[in-house]
């Protein structure tokens, strides 16, 4: 009966500590959210640009060779700037969002319960208990702690996640219309094509040998505009995952310690991670 | 009396953003095809003029358009700010129940030092206490 009394604190140790190791910590969000707002802040020099861009398509309607000043301000593209700073301020929001997830998603609850473990045992050793009653409480005071503030964690996870869910597909789809259609289909296409004709005026009646000079400068300032291009529309894809994962991760929320939620993540942390340096190219 | 169809401003303005661009590109490429006779420099210089007031005008409805669609979302952005609001103030609470624990992990370290009469160990406890409370 001793012998049984003596490892009781041992069972009951061993069966929190089972119980502790099926839980998993939400680092798979914490992850997603992480990448989630290093995308948004990519997104900030491609909003910055469609000012730019506006402002490339007025100077280049001076002919070449008037070696003219270029202009540094204009009443519509200004108009547009101060537009693009709100798509820039919606970012920042989302971006902010996610990094408040990320904090709570990464907050180490198992620290908590062993800075509570330790407490108890220094408790123990100043009252005199024996080191097994004290290795017993301090385990199950680890125990309590982490569960509980994990709890708290869970918990308010499941409501932050579940509270913006529409709200955060409605800015992301705004963010996307923004960037595809004023920046990319009217900006960049309408600073292309009168960059076009700028150089269509210059070339006329000059010789084959200043055509092909201009053919060489043409191409040049071409592949930058694809490069703006291309950085744009992976913005575009990256947002598009961003939407998509964060739908799955809150249709989730009230089950974040299934195993099956890293993987549900996995694919969009990695697509995210990935493009992230291809918006980052041409801006 | 309310329209039979509500008109979405982001898609309208853009629709005339889209318009006007397209004007300008039109009278463009009128301007600088080939012509027979060519078309007199002044003429050509008026062309250029209107192209360019009229893509004007496609950028303040690029503008607009823009800012039909953010003012579209804006309900969604304050219900997000409030939530960001909330979770920050949980990441707070958390770190406030760690910080505690914390604070009389190193108070009863200090105790116990004190207790012992080991000046060496009072040092140490009361050094760690005093970043504790600074942390």
């Amino acid at each position: 009966m001793n012998l049984i009394r003596a490892q009781i604190p041992a069972l009951v140790v061993t069966c929190l500590a089972l119980a502790l190791v099926s839980c998993t910590t939400p680092d798979a969000v914490s992850k997603f959210c992480g990448s989630a707002a290093t995308t948004l802040t990519s997104a900030i020099p491609i909003f910055d640009d469609m000012q730019a861009s506006c402002l490339r398509e007025v100077n280049s309607r001076e002919e070449f060779g008037t070696f003219k000043l270029p202009s540094q301000s204009d009443t519509n593209c200004t108009a547009i700037g101060t537009e693009a700073d709100g798509a820039k301020a919606a970012a920042q929001l989302l971006s902010d969002y996610f990094s408040a997830i990320n904090s709570l998603a990464s907050f180490g609850t198992a620290k908590a319960g062993t800075d509570a473990q330790n407490l108890v045992t220094k408790t123990g050793t100043a009252v005199g208990a024996s080191s097994a009653a004290q290795t017993a409480l301090g385990s199950i005071t680890q125990f309590l702690v982490s569960a509980a503030t994990s709890g708290y964690q869970q918990r308010q996870l499941e409501k932050d996640l579940t509270k913006v869910s529409g709200n955060i597909s409605a800015v992301v789809s705004a963010l996307v219309t923004i960037v595809h259609d004023d920046y990319i289909g009217r900006q960049l296409a309408s600073e292309e094509q009168k960059l076009a004709d700028r150089y269509r005026e210059f070339a006329k009646d000059k010789s084959p040998e200043v055509k092909l000079l201009l053919d060489d400068k043409w191409q040049a300032d071409e592949q930058t505009l694809q490069a703006k291009r291309a950085s744009a529309q992976s913005l575009i894809t990256a947002l598009q995952a961003l939407s998509k994962g964060f739908a799955d991760l809150a249709a989730n929320a009230h089950q974040l310690k299934a195993k099956g939620v890293p993987g549900l993540l996995g694919p969009y942390v990695t697509q995210l991670q990935a493009l992230i340096p291809q918006i980052q190219k041409a801006v | 009396m309310a329209p039979a169809f509500p008109i979405d401003q982001t898609v309208e303005a853009g629709n005339l953003a889209d318009l006007f661009n397209s004007l300008s590109q039109a009278l463009d490429d009128f301007r600088l095809a080939d012509h027979v006779p060519p078309i007199p420099t002044d003429q050509l210089g008026r062309l250029k003029d209107e192209a360019q007031a009229l893509e004007d005008r496609a950028h303040y409805f690029t503008a607009q358009a823009i800012g039909a669609t953010l003012q579209s979302i804006q309900s969604d952005l304050a219900n997000i700010k409030t939530v960001t609001a909330q979770a920050k103030a949980q990441v707070g609470v958390l770190n406030d129940v760690s910080k505690v624990i914390s604070i009389a992990t190193s108070a009863l370290s200090l105790g116990t030092a004190i207790a012992a009469g080991n000046p060496a160990s009072v040092v140490s406890a009361a050094t760690a206490l005093a970043q504790t409370l600074t942390a």
